[in-house]
């Protein structure tokens, strides 16, 4: 069995649901609370299965976590020096990387990037897509909301009525 | 790594949660519970009520109490998304609960019911839930905000603008409840025009109420001594219930407010009231006098058919200013005396403020505190006490009497006799003890008394589980003995009041009583075991007359 700790060389073979191998640093790794949790219990020999992700999706997770992981190492320097606006500046950099990533998804994109993160535990990158989901559906009516995801409504007429009168109250 | 952009792709179709995808799938309504409700905790909060519109999918999801996340400044927004939404949705007629995060840890839970309920609690994130708020609503025309009941608990400093800001838009409100609010140096203001009971149970820092409504009906008070005003009352105002057991509390009992309340309540049919108003000393009353001359008329209960009196104890000069109250109460019908011991007792010698003469003319020149309360016997001088009250006073209508934690039987005898001497009154007494004596001591009033008419018995059932048969329909709940043995009592003693103990049922009580009331002339005073039988038994008096 592996150590426990974490080792800055040592690399996970991570499995995709369609079979594809994606090699990644454990100081990356630690992002995801499900890869975290396997590594403390010593459990990441050989090819670890996601079997809930596939690869384009583990593929962006990957990119995520490795675009994090240099900000986290490079951020640590700098507040070392004491060097708080730069930090400051760091932050917004990412904050329009993480928009730049998440705006070039689609909307499918963005659920396969939910579930998997999801599944994954990494919490910010699911912060991140659900927030993008909100901000796509704020502001809009019952019916540009389904409109964007597809969604059928399965209410019968009678409720249908009910709803439309109520949103055009809720709308006006 | 491979980045394909592709939509369409093949998943492994043995893995669980994974799907065939094609274009134009619905997969957003395909995420898990927890996603959806995360990403609707992220909406504004009158966007996230309205997800519910979409389809069932995310319609259920409000089964699941959403958290959402807002500004004080939306709780309005909330509440009446909510309610309206409820008001006109009808697919939401299940049970709903929506958290609601605001400020720096303050949580609202807002709870829809199945009988269109809304309740919102509040909490400060620290403590266990303090503060909370009840909306219902009606089914009612659109456009308006048909909450009828409304029930506001613990509403604080915090959250009492909040909550005021949307109040007001519930212009139908019919019932307002008030419960442990203890937002400081706040008069509650009802100003609901249709408003027909308001209910403040607990509201210590309360100083003031004020009611606009001219069809306030009820009126239920517990707590500390507040100023009400009831600026349309006169007519409307019905049954008032003032549980001032807790005593002053923080406000100057003056003598100009004790008798804006007590006027405020001079048309009630039904009186709920604390004996210690009325010993309270109070330095003020020639000045307050002075710019509040009172219109003595005004200060009898003429239509008080029905007063519950509650006390610390039987001293003396309580039950003198009971009595003398009693006079201000000409329709009196039924009069039930609580004995509470830890009600507010004044402190002093029980010096009383309501004196007689500065009440009422019909009770002027009494002195009440020389009756001996222990006596079981009142002489017949007694009555020189009260000269020019046995002439114009007597509570002919009063029927029953009802005692409560009396201490002793001399207590209760000696009231009863007081009843009598001075009022006239022959009501029929019942009596509740603890130690379970009562029966005897009323029985004593009666030989005392050496008179026809002794009205007042306790029927003590004690069923015997063999002669007993619950199975059988109707009629054996006892020996056919036992009936008759029973109507005889109730035709030749004019027994009228029967207390059953010991039935192992409901059923079996009702069955009794049912049958007692067909035979039986008259009205029948049930006293039933269990609250239930007692509303019954007092719906079936209704009925009887």
């Amino acid at each position: 069995m592996s150590t426990p700790s974490v080792s800055v060389n040592r690399v996970l073979k991570l499995k995709s649901s369609d079979g594809e191998i994606f090699e990644v640093k454990q100081t990356v790794a630690v992002q995801s609370g499900v890869l975290k949790q396997m590594m403390e219990d010593g459990c990441t020999e050989g090819e670890i299965p996601l079997n809930n992700v596939d690869s384009p999706t583990l593929a962006k997770i990957i990119e995520w976590c490795n675009k994090h992981h240099d900000n986290d190492v490079e951020g640590r320097v700098l507040s070392e020096e004491r060097e708080k606006e730069k930090e400051k500046e760091k932050a917004a950099d990412m904050k329009k990387w993480e928009s730049e990533f998440i705006d070039a998804l689609n909307r499918d994109e963005i659920y396969f990037l939910l579930t998997g993160s999801n599944y994954m535990d990494i919490k910010e990158l699911l912060d991140c897509a659900a927030q993008k989901v909100a901000d796509m559906v704020k502001g809009k009516t019952p019916e540009a909301i389904r409109e964007m995801f597809n969604i059928q409504s399965d209410f019968t007429e009678e409720e249908e009525e009910a709803i439309r009168k109520e949103n055009q109250w809720a709308f006006d | 790594m491979e980045d394909n952009q592709q939509i369409t792709r093949k998943r492994n179709p043995t893995t669980e949660n994974l799907v065939m995808v094609e274009k134009n799938d619905d997969l957003i309504s395909r995420l898990s519970d927890d996603i959806l409700l995360y990403i609707i905790s992220l909406l504004p909060v009158e966007c996230a009520v309205r997800t519910s519109f979409l389809s069932r999918r995310w319609s259920s999801l409000w089964n699941e109490s959403p958290e959402l996340k807002g500004t004080a400044e939306d709780i309005r927004i909330l509440v009446l998304e909510l309610v309206e939404l409820y008001n006109r949705h009808p697919l939401l007629q299940c049970r709903r609960e929506v958290r609601f995060r605001f400020g720096k840890s303050n949580l609202l839970i807002a709870t829809i019911e199945d009988n269109q309920k809304l309740h919102l609690k509040f909490s400060d994130g620290s403590s266990t839930f303090q503060n909370s708020l009840f909306l219902t609503r009606s089914s009612s025309s659109i456009h308006d905000l048909a909450v009828k009941t409304l029930h506001l608990t613990s509403v604080s400093d915090l959250t009492v603008e909040k909550v005021t800001s949307f109040v007001s838009y519930f212009r139908n409100l019919e019932s307002l409840q008030i419960t442990e609010c203890n937002f400081k140096s706040h008069g509650i203001g009802a100003g609901f025009p249709i408003l027909t009971s308001l209910t403040i149970l607990d509201c210590l820092e309360l100083t003031d109420v004020h009611s606009f409504s001219r069809n306030l009906k009820r009126f239920f008070f517990r707590g500390n001594f507040v100023r009400f005003r009831f600026y349309t009352l006169k007519t409307s105002l019905e049954i008032a219930t003032i549980d001032l057991r807790k005593g002053p509390g923080c406000v100057d009992v003056t003598y100009c407010c004790l008798r804006t309340n007590l006027l405020a309540f001079r048309n009630v049919k039904i009186l709920t009231i604390c004996g210690w108003l009325f010993n309270i000393p109070i330095k003020t009353l020639n000045i307050c006098e002075h710019y509040n001359p009172i219109v003595k008329d005004d200060f009898v209960y003429r239509n008080l058919k029905e007063l519950r009196w509650i006390e610390s104890s039987m001293e003396s000069h309580k039950i003198d200013t009971l009595l003398l109250f009693l006079h201000i109460c000409p329709s009196l019908e039924k009069l039930f005396i609580t004995m509470d011991p830890t009600c507010y007792s004044c402190p002093g010698d029980g010096y009383s403020w309501f004196k007689p003469d500065k009440i009422s003319r019909v009770s002027k020149n009494t002195c009440f505190s020389k009756i001996d309360p222990k006596s079981y016997r009142v002489s017949s001088t007694t009555t020189t006490f009260f000269p020019e009250v046995t002439r114009d006073m007597r509570l002919k209508h009063l029927k029953v009497v009802k005692l409560d934690g009396f201490r002793s039987l001399e207590d209760e005898i000696s009231l009863a006799v007081k009843l009598k001497e001075v009022f006239s009154a022959e009501p029929r007494i019942v009596a509740t003890t603890s130690n379970g004596k009562s029966l005897r001591s009323l029985v004593k009033v009666s030989e005392l008394e050496e008179e026809e008419g002794s009205l007042c018995y306790k029927f003590v059932e004690e069923m015997d589980p063999t002669c007993y048969n619950c199975s059988t329909e109707g009629g054996s709940w006892f020996q056919p003995d036992d009936i008759s043995f029973l109507l005889d009592v109730c035709f030749s003693n004019q027994l009228r009041v029967i207390e059953l103990e010991n039935f192992t049922n409901q059923r079996d009580e009702i069955a009794l009583a049912d049958r007692l009331c067909k035979v039986v002339p008259g009205e029948l005073v049930f006293i039933l075991q269990s609250k239930h039988l007692k509303k019954i038994a007092a719906e079936r008096q209704e009925n009887e007359r």
